[in-house]
């Protein structure tokens, strides 16, 4: 396997379970899945990983699933496979036709 | 009186016609302010169109048409396809099979196709069945999907 561990970074490989908490300093990637606390500077959750738990990025790009709290300090972007339920708090939202977000919506202006 | 087609391109065109009626009375209505309910119309022809500056206060219910909200409209709306202009503001309920939004909503929205474009801003409960947000958008409220 090549070796593209950069510094602080996290990928989560498909069919991964973890059960935790994670505060990366940077890109956070959820191809399994997660269940707790997770911080982090980017996150990505690709298609069919699920993250359930706190969320907090400043960035966010899910082509996944997102559950629970979810703060997004800047741009959080919903790509048509994503979904989000829960208290989402967000900065900026972009939401393709197909995603889905259902749940309580506050915006937090920075 | 000279009878003209309508033509296609010129939709805010008064010629005589079973549409214009329509929107000519609901403007008319609009400019009172009156607390009023228009007729269904169930031809889906041009849209009626709620000019900016114009306040609609009451019930409008068109299942089958088309309606534009560029001023201010409160009450209750029931429609195909609406769209709601930069400067439209709508304040009530709402009930459509497709809303674009370029405005402002705030109440309670049960639409199938809903677009929120960049620079608008929805608040309340929120039902749909399929959604697009642009980025710059303000969402807030409950969402749910049926």
């Amino acid at each position: 396997m090549e070796d593209t561990n950069l510094y602080g970074n996290l990928e989560v490989g498909e069919g991964v379970v973890i059960k935790g908490d994670c505060d990366a300093p940077g890109r956070v990637v959820i191809s399994g899945e997660w269940i707790g606390k997770i911080k982090a500077e980017a996150l990505e959750v690709a298609r069919g990983g699920v993250v359930d738990g706190e969320i907090y990025a400043a960035q966010m790009d899910i082509r996944g699933v997102l559950r629970n709290q979810v703060h997004c300090s800047g741009f959080l972007m919903i790509r048509q496979s994503g979904l989000i339920d829960g208290q989402v708090h967000y900065s900026e939202v972009e939401v393709e036709k197909g995603g889905v977000m259902t749940g309580q919506l506050h915006r937090t202006k920075n | 009186m000279i009878f003209s087609k309508p033509s296609e391109d010129n939709i805010n065109q008064e010629t005589i016609g079973e549409v214009s009626e329509e929107s000519l009375v609901e403007e008319l209505e609009a400019e009172q302010s009156a607390v009023s309910k228009v007729k269904v119309c169930e031809a889906p022809l041009r849209p009626s169109i709620i000019s900016e500056g114009f306040e609609f206060v009451g019930e409008l219910k068109a299942p089958h048409g088309n309606v534009t909200i560029d001023g201010v409209f409160k009450g209750t709306l029931q429609v195909k396809a609406l769209i709601i202009g930069a400067t439209g503001h709508l304040q009530g309920d709402v009930q459509a099979k497709s809303i674009t939004l370029k405005g402002e909503i705030n109440g309670a929205v049960d639409v199938d196709e809903l677009q929120v474009a960049a620079n608008a801003r929805i608040d309340g409960k929120t039902t749909y069945q399929d959604l697009t947000i642009a980025r710059g958008a303000c969402v807030l409220g409950e969402l749910k999907r049926r």
